[in-house]
């Protein structure tokens, strides 16, 4: 199947690298468009194409080369000042930036790319011709090409040597024919196909192959890994370090095995053991750190994201990034990138307003939108927010009643940011006219299950008139969570940190029952209590002694248990064979205990089916 | 003068796949001693630094390109003795002559094979023994 058997190594390299650049130059195209003179740039997107090129030569993707030579072309009279930047040459570099991404996705499917499509083929050669200084040449190399076997236009080396130190001019003229014809060549491979792919294949690139192609692609990506070489020897010297500890500690259970116990003995074993200690969670952070990216990679795709769709919605919008130097967990960086696009999109599209509305809201006529990241504390925070026209707490609450979401009541005890999270519902859209972008009720409630899928929270403030900001909090990585070891008699549960917001003692004439429902009053919130035991399907032995007030982002509420244990940086061990519901893993105590490690969204969506009474979750699910 | 398979050569491309592909066609010639460096500048450090006998640099590269590294290799008293062999992805008139005049021992376009890389080494070696 593959066009590249005995290849994929270096196709797989060549992809992973090609791509990076390629957003690079998509990034610095969204900038040209702002500072269109700007040597330094056009340089940089330049050899962008023409890297690209020098490496799609190698894998024989003749039509990759084909239209990366092009473009270079193009890019090389724009730098030279024979060609000006004009709105529409813009789009043509755009269409021709985009049909390389798509012939990335056939490279990475394992097939030859197929010609660019004809029309932007010819309007890049049209371009090239109409203001080239010699526009005779290329006609004139192409006949000559096709009397010479591809692979044949070197120049003669030592004939130019000896023409360049001053041989008769004759030498120079046969060198350069040669030349012209070695790029002529090119250009006659260049335009073969371009007239043979008529009716070969339309505008629209068959979309099946396409997708079919991104997912092998991002498969292929998991698997791979780039490090900073430095942070693997950090590892290895980390290691080596342990294994002296070991030794040590070899040599001290010998000592004390044959009786020896003195109080010197004890203390290098002391000493040994606390450095152990030391180590072992060094060498921790260090394997960590070699999974950690800068989220700059997963943040440059946005801008040129975000302008495509400004422009295609009449408005003018900056994307500002911050922070891209966040570094964050491989895994992490891939499963955000769709929330990320969603929540920019949104923005983009309901969020900002369309030039009118500002000019007449007073504002200034491009709105920024602002992609953050940054680390705060065991957290990364990362923000989507936009300078647009805001959402009203009031009108979200009145929409969700009318779709049916939550009924009249249940709407009037919501605050306003509680009010906010009812856009992340299942079927909830503002806007009552579907966009092709952004907005068919579909897309909130996924970015908020990818985000809790990397046990983080989303939040949304928003004022009305001066725009919305997104909060994401994610945990630094995946591999260790951060637990709360909560007990129900001797048994201990591991309950995920980032989701408890206090501990509270529940004293029993406190408890109100509302509507066979037991609640708790916190600081005026009326909270429903669920027993830990009851969502187990335990007996429900003594009345719950302290509360654990959790918050996700769809509900607050108190879970109640006998005792706490502590807390604990679990290892999460995943149970991949035998997984019940409402366990996402197991972790080891210090003790050598094994616990469970609570999925406390299905646990409660169990307990919502089958409890009743004090187990029950309330009405109030959506909270 | 007998080519010596040991002999360190310096790779210099910025694009990493690229270099890998050198380094594997220099492998398949049985050149085995090979060094990477990403731009001219950081190629230059290296060949400061001593010990390398042949240079494979591609011309379009950020912070010092190709040709820059060429005439600093051939200003530097201890360097100018260097063999470099240029790689790019242009055939163009004026990059050859300017390659030739910046004093390149060879020129090579991309892609080329391990039988043409074999050449032009081969070539450089010749006149090398000549010399």
């Amino acid at each position: 199947m593959s066009d590249f058997a005995g290849m994929e190594d270096l196709l797989q390299d060549f992809l992973q690298e090609a791509h990076d650049l390629l957003s690079d130059v998509d990034n610095k195209l969204v900038d040209l468009e702002k500072m269109p003179d700007d040597r330094g740039l056009l340089n940089d997107i330049f050899r962008g194409f023409h890297t690209v090129k020098g490496g799609a030569g190698f894998l024989n993707a003749t039509e990759l080369v084909t239209l990366c030579h092009l473009t270079e072309n193009l890019f090389d009279k724009l730098r030279n000042g024979e060609l000006h930047l004009s709105p529409e040459l813009m789009d043509l570099i755009m269409a021709a930036t985009k049909s390389v991404r798509d012939m990335f996705g056939e490279l990475s499917s394992g097939v030859q790319p197929l010609p660019a499509p004809a029309d932007l083929l010819q309007a890049l050669e049209a371009i090239l011709k109409g203001e080239a200084v010699a526009a005779a040449a290329p006609a004139v190399a192409v006949e000559a090409a096709a009397q010479v076997p591809a692979g044949d236009g070197e120049p003669d080396w030592d004939a130019l040597h000896a023409s360049v130190s001053g041989q008769p001019p004759v030498a120079t003229g046969e060198v350069i024919t040669r030349a012209e014809v070695a790029a002529a060549a090119s250009t006659a491979v260049a335009e073969k196909p371009a007239g043979a792919s008529y009716g070969r294949r339309s505008a629209d690139r068959p979309t099946a192959s396409n997708g079919g192609g991104r997912r092998v692609e991002e498969r292929a990506r998991e698997n791979t890994i780039r490090v900073d070489t430095s942070r693997l020897d950090q590892v290895l010297n980390l290691s080596g370090e342990i294994g002296l500890t070991k030794n040590r500690l070899t040599s001290l259970r010998a000592d004390i095995l044959a009786g020896k116990n003195d109080s010197e003995t004890l203390h290098a074993l002391d000493q040994a053991v606390s450095q152990l200690d030391l180590l072992v969670s060094d060498l921790q952070n260090s394997v960590m750190k070699t999974r950690m990216q800068p989220i700059g990679r997963l943040f440059q795709k946005y801008p040129r994201i975000a302008r495509d769709l400004a422009r295609q919605l009449g408005k003018d919008v900056e994307l500002v990034l911050a922070g891209e130097e966040t570094e964050v967990d491989k895994t992490m960086i891939e499963d955000l990138a769709d929330p990320l696009i969603h929540l920019i999109r949104n923005a983009v599209d309901h969020g900002v307003e369309g030039p009118a509305e500002r000019a007449a809201s007073g504002k200034s006529a491009k709105s920024l939108v602002r992609l953050e990241a940054r680390q705060e504390g065991d957290h990364i925070v990362l923000i989507v927010a936009d300078d647009g026209r805001g959402m009203s707490a009031e009108r979200i609450r009145a929409k969700a009643v009318e779709k049916g979401l939550i009924t009249e009541e249940e709407a009037n005890t919501l605050d306003d940011r509680q009010s906010f999270n009812l856009i992340l519902l299942p079927g909830f859209s503002t806007k009552t006219e579907i966009s092709d972008v952004s907005g068919r009720g579909v897309g909130m409630d996924v970015v908020k299950t990818n985000i809790q899928k990397l046990n983080g929270s989303i939040e949304i403030r928003s004022e009305p008139g001066k725009g919305s900001v997104f909060l994401i909090s994610l945990p630094l990585t995946l591999a260790i969570l951060p637990v709360l070891l909560v007990l129900l008699g001797d048994q201990p549960f591991a309950l995920p940190l980032s989701l408890v917001r206090e501990i509270l003692p529940i004293e029993r004439d406190k408890v109100q029952e509302v509507g066979g429902k037991s609640t708790l009053v916190v600081r005026g919130e009326i909270l429903p209590v669920v027993s830990l035991a009851r969502l187990l399907g335990w007996p429900q032995e003594r009345y719950p002694e302290y509360g654990v007030l959790m918050q996700t982002a769809e509900r607050s509420f108190i879970l109640g248990v006998d005792s706490f244990a502590g807390r604990d940086d679990a290892v999460i061990k995943s149970l991949e064979d035998f997984r019940p519901r409402g366990v996402a893993g197991v972790t080891t105590l210090s003790n050598g205990q094994i616990v469970l490690i609570l999925d406390m969204k299905e646990l409660l969506a169990d307990g919502g089916q089958h409890m009743e009474g004090a187990g029950r979750i309330p009405a109030l699910d959506f909270v | 003068m007998p080519v010596d398979p040991k002999m360190r050569i310096l790779v210099v491309d910025d694009f990493s796949t690229m270099r890998r592909i050198v380094r594997n066609l220099l492998k398949e010639l049985g050149f085995t001693n090979v060094d990477e460096a990403e731009d001219g500048a950081i190629a230059l450090q290296k060949l400061n630094a001593g010990g390398f006998e042949f240079v494979v640099t591609d011309w379009n590269m950020p912070n010092m390109d190709g040709l820059t590294l060429l005439q600093t290799i051939r200003s530097t008293p201890t360097l100018k003795h260097l063999p470099v062999l240029m790689i790019t992805a242009e055939a163009k008139k004026e990059n050859i002559i300017a390659a030739a005049q910046a004093g390149a021992s060879g020129y090579i376009v991309k892609p080329f094979t391990s039988a043409t890389l074999s050449e032009k080494l081969n070539k450089i070696f010749e006149k090398m023994g000549q010399a």
